[in-house]
């Protein structure tokens, strides 16, 4: 570089008079041109960094869902080609113009689903993630209270499923034994709405939480103890801290967790099938993406069933756009006005 | 002196001639006699005859082999999932013996040809065979249940196989008689399946609880054969049950699958003459008036008469629980129970049952009729196998499959898997008639029928049990029947012919 640049300056100074202008803008030109490449430099760094994870997220990622959006213009069927639907919006019009009977209950049994379990999934965890910090002190006791909490995670789906499929049987279940002592008679927690839908709730509630959990508890610790420390000798109580220093504090994970959460709510149903397996429909338990996962692998209608998961992405997108506003996402990107 | 040594050389001469005579007539080969001569000639012209004939047959059996085996050579890799795990081993290892079979003929008519057998236990699963047919890679012999034949050949990743069975007619002599074998294995009028097993659904009962309502044991023995004749019904059957659970015998009457499926949904909407499916255009059949009848009976069942639980939910090992352990008087199972309940420790105090306690305490017979004046009858679900559009030598591959059905091979998947056979000549195979259960369900295949295979089956099957289990927790049947007619115009769409 230091020689290019010497060049030019020798150049510059004896260039005979009726080269100047020319010299100059030759000058000037390859001046900027190595500027350009010098602010370039940290961009082409980055790019090359970059490209190996974009590569894949384009190949792994990118693809299929071109390819899904172009299969939700089409009435795709076993023959898996892509055959235009007629008209080309067909799909969508049946879906958002509610001209499948199903699609009216499916909508209002997710809505259900993903409100309440949200609930659990954001808010109830974040009551485990400060109970296992701030209120447990004792580290073994807390660690075993977060491992128990876990051990639905860690175990695998069909395990899970079978559990609760023996916890709730209409005929042997402990559920069903239980809901008969309190009075509730002679109930099925499997078909029975809402107890149905309450179960549903549970189980996807139960695997939820110790993730939120997680996060949560590890973003207390680094609230600093001394504010803490601080807030105690000022004579705040406990629920003081926890509602006016924790909380407040742990606004980000808390936009993190519900978002990640109500993504992977409106995505999952993978509990639902296995337990509910072809009867979730009339146990009221049949949420979108089942209903999706339905419409590709039992009715091979794979054209509508990539149309109905375009529209959890949409709603999705839809979504965290809402939390960013609400949360105040540009705000939090900020630098800490207050020294923490 | 010279007169007489000439006179010696003249006698030497002689004696010496004399000599050479007896030692050459001595040696001389002795003439054949005329009795042998003939002997071997006979022989010659008949070895000239048989050669010729030989020639004829190596000609003729040069002419059968298939044209695309005649431009092959070295090694053919033939593949399969033919769907073989636990106690369906044999699926594959009579498929590998075929071949190996086929291999012995091909050495034998010095065919420059051997046969490398290539199989997996898996089966011809929905997303593995189109993953597979895209990226041009599905293998040659695909084994699953019937109902696929209609989804694989409507989408072109099977073969019709009309003409092989033509040529090699002779391999498809003890096909059963039956309709329904031939149909299963059908899609619009083709076939694209070659039957590899079946089996069938019961209808049990518990024999010691029937003794304990004060039934002899002629009484017991008998039942199935009053089943059979259409003397005795599921109404009657629905009285004994109440019977048995006034008097604290059961807990209840009756118990179905738990899931989706044709036992006893789809077995009591034939009964009620329901038509599952239209051969001539391959399009699903609903029967109102008979989905009615079936809807109504089942909300009898369960809940006017509180018979039998509403069963979805209900966990498959509390249904086999129940029943092993005489909670059940009635349970709509399927051949496999039988071996089932043999082998998994169901029962509370002795773990696995042996075969003589089932004989002791389960009694099986066809499901009842209905009513009076209705059929007994029960369902199958054949295996078929069936040959890949990709396969490069699709002939080799259906000859192959054909084989491994052959009796030789069939009775010991049957004994080992507890399958009934996919040919009749099974039945007489003395090994297949020592099996005392095997044998006595048997009869069953006269009165049996098979779901229908079309794309959309499964669809059909599923929204019916949800409209069983709303009739089972009592949504009246008009109200259930209507909700499913919708619900079957909506998911299936056109391949459904709606009838009253």
């Amino acid at each position: 570089m230091e020689e290019v640049y010497k060049t030019l300056e020798y150049i510059k100074k004896y260039a005979k008079e009726y080269t100047r202008p020319v010299t100059n803008i030759l000058y000037k030109v390859t001046t900027r041109f190595l500027e350009r490449l010098k602010r370039a430099r940290r961009t082409i760094f980055i790019v090359a960094f970059l490209t190996p994870f974009l590569l894949s997220l384009v190949l792994v990622y990118g693809l299929p869902s071109a390819l899904s959006v172009l299969m939700s213009f089409t009435d795709m069927d076993l023959r898996f080609e892509l055959d235009w639907s007629n008209p080309l919006y067909k799909n969508y019009y049946i879906i958002l113009g509610m001209k499948d009977p199903r699609v009216p209950v499916v909508t209002y049994v997710t809505a259900l689903y993903v409100g309440v379990t949200i609930l659990i999934n954001a808010g109830f965890s974040l009551v485990l993630g400060i109970l296992t910090t701030y209120c447990i002190r004792n580290e073994t006791i807390a660690t075993t209270l977060r491992l128990l909490w876990f051990l639905p995670r860690i175990s695998p789906v069909v395990i899970y499923a079978l559990l609760w499929q023996w916890f709730a049987d209409p005929r042997v279940g402990p559920l069903t034994i239980l809901s008969k002592w309190i009075g509730l008679g002679e109930v099925s927690w499997i078909l029975d709405k809402p107890y149905s839908q309450i179960l549903m709730i549970i189980v996807n509630g139960y695997v939820g939480a110790s993730w939120g959990m997680v996060i949560y508890a590890s973003a207390v610790r680094t609230i600093p103890l001394e504010i803490l420390y601080a807030a105690r000798v000022d004579g705040a109580s406990d629920f003081k801290v926890i509602t006016k220093i924790i909380i407040p504090l742990l606004k980000w994970p808390l936009l993190f967790v519900t978002a990640w959460q109500t993504l992977s709510l409106l995505g999952s149903y993978v509990q639902i099938l296995t337990i509910w397996n072809g009867f979730a429909y009339v146990s009221g338990v049949e949420v979108w993406s089942l209903f999706s996962y339905h419409s590709a692998f039992a009715a091979y209608k794979f054209g509508y069933s990539a149309a109905l998961a375009m529209i959890i992405v949409i709603v999705s997108l839809v979504l965290l756009a809402v939390y960013f506003k609400v949360f105040g996402f540009r705000r939090m990107l900020e630098p800490s006005r207050i020294e923490v | 002196m010279a007169q007489k040594v000439a006179v010696y050389l003249v006698v030497g001469l002689i004696i010496g001639l004399i000599i050479g005579a007896g030692v050459g007539w001595a040696i001389a080969p002795k003439g054949v006699p005329e009795e042998e001569y003939k002997k071997v000639k006979t022989e010659l012209e008949t070895t000239k005859a048989e050669l010729s004939e030989v020639k004829a047959l190596a000609e003729k059996l040069k002419a059968l082999i298939p044209e695309e085996l005649a431009k092959a050579e070295g090694v053919i890799v033939i593949r399969a999932w033919p769907g073989a795990k636990a106690y369906d081993k044999y699926r594959l290892d009579n498929l590998k013996d075929a071949a190996e079979l086929l291999n012995m003929v091909f050495k034998a008519i010095g065919l420059g040809i051997t046969i490398k057998f290539e199989g997996t236990v898996e089966s011809a699963t929905l997303e593995k065979v189109i993953a597979a047919y895209k990226a041009g890679e599905l293998v040659d012999i695909l084994g699953c249940g019937h109902e696929w034949i209609g989804p694989y050949a409507e989408a072109g990743y099977i073969i019709p196989l009309d003409d092989y069975i033509k040529k090699y007619e002779i391999l498809f002599k003890d096909w059963f008689p039956y309709p329904w074998a031939w149909e299963s294995m059908k899609w619009k009028g083709k076939i694209y399946g070659i039957l590899q097993d079946t089996e069938c659904r019961p209808f049990y009962f518990r024999k010691d609880v029937l003794r304990k309502l004060g039934w002899t044991e002629e009484e017991i023995e008998a039942l199935p054969e009053k089943i059979r004749r259409g003397e005795w019904t599921i109404e009657d059957a629905i009285a004994v049950a109440k019977e048995a659970m006034a008097r604290g015998l059961v807990k209840y009457g009756f118990y179905h699958r738990p899931t989706p499926g044709a036992q006893p949904m789809f077995v009591f909407y034939k009964q009620f003459g329901g038509v599952i499916g239209d051969p001539a255009t391959g399009k699903l059949v609903a029967d109102k008036s008979a989905w009615l009848e079936t809807l109504k009976l089942f909300y009898k069942m369960a809940y006017e008469e509180k018979t039998m639980p509403a069963m979805a939910g209900i966990s498959w090992r509390t249904v086999h629980t129940d029943f092993v352990n005489g909670r059940v008087l009635f349970w709509f199972g399927g051949s496999w129970h039988w071996a089932e309940y043999q082998r998994v420790p169901y029962h509370e105090e002795l773990g696995k049952v042996p075969e003589e306690w089932e004989w002791e305490n389960l009694g099986f017979a066809l499901v009842p009729a209905p009513r009076p004046g209705l059929k007994p009858a029960t369902n199958t679900h054949p295996w078929a196998f069936m040959i890949s559009s990709q396969s490069k030598y699709p002939e080799l591959a259906f000859l192959i499959a054909t084989i491994a059905t052959l009796p030789t091979f069939d009775v010991r998947h049957c004994i080992y898997g507890g399958k009934l056979p996919a040919r009749s000549t099974t039945y007489t195979v003395p090994e297949f008639k020592e099996n005392k259960f095997l044998s006595s369900i048997v009869y069953m295949h006269e009165y049996t029928d098979v779901l229908f295979n079309n794309p959309k089956m499964p669809v059909y099957v599923k929204l019916v049990f949800e409209a069983v289990t709303a009739v089972e927790k009592g949504t009246p049947p008009d109200k259930a029947l209507s909700d499913l007619i919708s619900a079957l115009k909506t998911e299936i769409g056109d391949e459904i012919i709606i009838r009253d």
